[in-house]
C-alpha cells in the first residue's frame, strides 16, 4: 500500500484536497441559497453570498407554477423510474440466472449478443427506436403495420421499455450469480429444487450488494434522463422531472431563485438517496468499472 | 463410502437432468431481454441504415440512395461562404467542435482525478466524506444542475464575473462568447498575431470552454472512485520492495503507483472518449438559448455544435432532414468505434497487467 505518513506535507495536501471540495460543492451551495433569494436580488451584480431577505416562497411558486403543478412532474418521473428500475430487475435477474447457470442452445452466442449490444451508442439507436415507438403495432391507434396513431410516442411505456433490458446489467448480475458457490447449485440439484425456486430463494439473498447496484443505477439514469423522454413525449402532464427543467428555463428566463428552488427540489431525491446508499453507489462504481 | 457413491451418482443424474431440462427453461428467461435489446439496440443498426438511403421528414418521402452520405462528406466537409470563398462545411466544423471538446474534458478529467485519488488515498482524516463530496456531482449531473452552471455564469448577474472582477480579470460573456478562449487570453494579455487566425481552428471557444468546465466538474467524481479502486488492488509488498530500495516517495509513484494503474487509466481513457463523443444534454441545457433567436442548441455561431447536437437538430430541432441525421449517427458509430479500436492498439500496448 502506498499509504505512508505524509509528514510536512500533510496540512498542504489536505488543504488541496479541501479546496477541491470546495468547488465541486460550490454550484449546491449557490443553488440552495439562490433559491432564497428573490427575483430582484438574485439578478443583482455584484451578488449577494446569503440571501438579504430570505424568500421562501419560491419553492411554493415553483412547486404550483406549472401547468399541472411540479408534482405531477414528479409523479411521473417516480412511475418511469420505479417502474423502470423493477423491470429492469426482473428482466436481468432471469436473463442473467440463465446466462450464468443454465444450458441451452446458443447460449454462448446469445451472450456474445448481449455483450455486444452495450457497443452500440444511443446517438444510432435514437432515430430508428424514435420511429419504432411512434409506429409500434396496434398501440395508441396504430395499425398492425404501424400507420394510423401515434404508437408508444408520449406514454410511459415509450420512456420505459427501450431500456428494461440493459446489456450491462446482465452482464453483471451474471458476474454475481457466478460467483455464488458452487456447492449451492450441487446442492440444489440433489434437493431437486432448481429453476426458479432456487433463484428465489438462495441465489438473490446472497448477490443482494449486485442487485442493489443495479437498481441504483436504474434509478438514477432513469432519473437524470433528458435526451429520450424530451423527444418521445410532447404533453407535459406526461413529462419527468428533467424534462419539467427545460419548461422552467423557458418560462422564468431570469428568475433565477425560483428556477434554483425547481433544481433543488428536483436534485433533492438523487442526494437523499446519494447519502444514504453511498457505499453501495461506490461499491458499484469499483466494481463495474474494471473488475467487473 | 457407498452412502458417497450413490450422492454423486444422484448429483450426476441431476445434472444430466438439469442440461437437458433446461434447454427449454434457459431460452425462455433470457427471452425478454433478447426481445428488447433485438428490437431497442439490434435492430436499429439495419433500421438506420434504412432510414439514411432515404429523403425523410415524419415518414419516408423519397428513396435517394447514397445522396445524404454524399451531402455529408462533400457539402459537410467544404462548402463556400456568402462570397463564394471555400469554407469549413457543418460536419467538418462539429467534428471539431466535438475534438475540442473531447481533448479539453478527457485528460484534464483523468490526471486531475488521478491526484486527487492519490491524495485522498494517504492517511488522512475524513477521508470518507471527502469521497463523498467528490463523488457527488457525478450522481447529481442533471438538467437541474446544469442550470446552476447557467445562472453562475451568466453574462449580467453571474458570480463568475464577479470574481473575474475581484482579481482583476476582464468580465467576460461565456456561453454568449463566440471567440476562441486563446484569443481572448493572448488579446488580454497583449500578445498580437493570432488575432486573424480563423476561429475554427483556434481551438475552443468560450462558450465550449464553460460547457467543458462543467463537464470535467460533473465527471471527475466517476474517475476518483475507479482509481481508488485500482489503488487499493495494488499490493503493498510492492511499495515496500521499493522503499527498501530506497526509493522516494515520487520515484514510487512515478515508477510503481502510475505504470500499476495503466490499466485503470486505459480503461477511463476509452470510456471517457465515448462519453465525450456522445456529450449532449449538458450542451443542450446551456446552449439553447444563445443561438441565432431559434431556441437551438449549439450556439453561439455553432461553436458549442458538437456531432451528437448536429444530430440532434438535424432529426429533431429542424426535423426535417432525418435521413441525413441517421447517415451523421451512422458515421458517428464509425468514428467511436475506430477510436476505441486505436486507443486498444496505442494505449492497449503499453499498459501493464499485473
Amino acid at each position: 500500500m502506498i499509504r505512508r505518513d505524509l509528514g510536512r506535507w500533510a496540512p498542504i495536501v489536505y488543504a488541496l484536497l479541501v479546496l477541491g471540495a470546495a468547488i465541486a460543492l460550490f454550484p449546491f451551495a449557490w443553488m440552495v441559497l439562490g433559491s432564497f433569494k428573490d427575483v430582484r436580488e438574485s439578478n443583482l451584480f455584484p451578488p449577494t453570498i446569503l440571501p438579504r431577505v430570505w424568500h421562501p416562497a419560491n419553492y411554493v411558486e415553483a412547486w404550483t407554477k406549472p401547468p399541472s403543478t411540479l408534482g405531477r412532474y414528479f409523479l411521473n418521473s417516480l412511475i418511469v423510474s420505479l417502474v423502470g428500475t423493477f423491470g429492469q430487475l426482473i428482466v436481468g435477474i432471469l436473463a442473467a440466472y440463465a446466462f450464468a447457470r443454465l444450458r441451452f442452445k446458443g447460449r454462448d452466442i446469445l451472450f456474445v449478443l448481449v455483450l455486444t449490444s452495450t457497443m452500440v451508442p444511443g446517438e444510432v439507436t435514437l432515430i430508428p427506436n424514435f420511429i419504432t415507438i411512434r409506429r409500434f403495432p396496434l398501440m395508441g391507434g396504430n395499425d398492425l403495420f404501424g400507420n394510423g396513431g401515434s404508437g408508444l410516442y408520449d406514454t410511459y411505456t415509450a420512456m420505459i421499455l427501450p431500456f428494461l433490458a440493459g446489456a450491462f446489467n446482465i452482464f453483471l448480475l451474471r458476474q454475481a450469480f457466478l460467483r455464488v458457490p458452487n456447492e449451492y447449485w450441487e446442492a440444489a440439484q440433489l434437493d431437486g429444487s432448481g429453476g426458479l425456486g432456487f433463484l428465489w430463494r438462495i441465489v438473490l439473498p446472497l448477490t443482494v450488494p449486485a442487485l442493489f447496484t443495479v437498481a441504483l443505477f436504474g434509478f438514477l439514469s432513469r432519473w437524470n434522463a433528458l435526451l429520450w423522454p424530451l423527444i418521445v413525449t410532447r404533453s407535459e402532464s406526461m413529462r419527468p422531472v428533467q424534462v419539467a427543467m427545460i419548461y422552467y428555463q423557458n418560462e422564468y428566463l431570469t428568475d433565477f431563485g425560483l428556477v434554483m428552488a425547481a433544481s433543488f427540489m428536483v436534485t433533492l431525491p438523487i442526494i437523499l438517496i446519494f447519502v444514504f446508499a453511498q457505499k453501495q453507489f461506490i461499491a458499484g462504481i469499483s466494481s463495474v468499472g474494471l473488475k467487473g | 463410502m457407498a452412502l458417497a457413491d450413490t450422492a454423486t451418482a444422484r448429483a450426476q443424474r441431476f445434472r444430466r437432468e438439469a442440461r437437458r431440462t433446461s434447454g427449454w427453461a434457459g431460452l425462455i428467461y433470457v427471452l425478454p431481454a433478447l426481445i428488447i435489446l433485438v428490437i431497442f439496440e439490434v435492430w436499429p443498426i439495419a433500421f438506420a441504415i434504412w432510414i439514411s438511403l432515404w429523403k425523410w421528414d415524419v415518414g419516408p418521402l423519397s428513396f435517394v440512395g447514397l445522396a445524404n452520405y454524399e451531402r455529408l462528406f462533400v457539402e459537410g466537409f467544404v462548402t463556400v461562404d456568402y462570397d463564394d470563398k471555400p469554407a469549413v462545411g457543418e460536419v467538418a466544423r462539429s467534428l471539431l467542435v466535438t475534438v475540442y471538446y473531447t481533448i479539453g474534458v478527457v485528460p484534464v478529467t483523468i490526471v486531475l482525478a488521478f491526484l486527487i485519488a492519490y491524495l485522498l488515498f494517504q492517511p488522512i482524516s475524513n477521508r470518507g466524506i471527502l469521497r463523498t463530496i467528490y463523488f457527488l456531482p457525478y450522481v447529481t449531473a442533471s438538467v437541474a444542475i446544469t442550470l446552476v452552471f447557467g445562472w453562475i455564469f451568466n453574462p449580467r448577474v453571474g458570480v463568475a464575473n464577479w470574481t473575474m472582477e475581484l482579481v482583476g480579470l476582464p468580465a467576460q460573456t461565456w456561453l454568449e462568447d463566440p471567440i476562441p478562449v486563446a484569443k481572448r487570453v493572448l488579446a488580454w494579455a497583449g500578445v498580437a498575431g493570432i488575432g486573424d487566425w480563423p476561429n475554427n481552428f483556434a481551438g475552443p471557444s468560450v462558450a465550449l470552454f464553460v460547457i467543458i468546465l462543467f463537464s470535467i466538474w460533473s465527471s471527475l467524481g466517476y474517475n476518483v472512485v475507479i482509481y481508488l479502486a485500482g489503488l487499493t488492488d495494488i499490493p503493498s509488498e510492492l511499495y515496500e520492495a521499493g522503499r527498501i530500495d530506497g526509493a522516494t516517495g515520487w520515484q514510487l509513484m512515478r515508477h510503481v503507483t502510475w505504470p500499476l494503474l495503466s490499466p485503470t487509466t486505459f480503461f477511463l481513457s476509452i470510456v471517457n472518449t465515448i462519453s465525450a463523443f456522445q456529450a449532449f444534454s449538458p450542451i443542450y441545457t446551456l446552449t439553447r438559448n444563445t443561438g441565432m433567436g431559434r431556441g437551438e442548441a449549439g450556439g453561439p455561431l455553432d461553436t458549442t455544435l458538437t456531432i451528437t447536437v448536429y444530430i440532434f437538430r438535424n432529426f429533431y430541432e429542424r426535423a426535417n432532414s432525418v435521413g441525413y441525421a441517421a447517415a451523421v449517427s451512422l458515421v458517428l458509430f464509425a468514428i467511436i468505434l475506430a477510436l476505441t479500436l486505436i486507443q486498444f492498439r496505442i494505449i492497449g500496448r503499453k499498459v501493464h497487467y499485473q
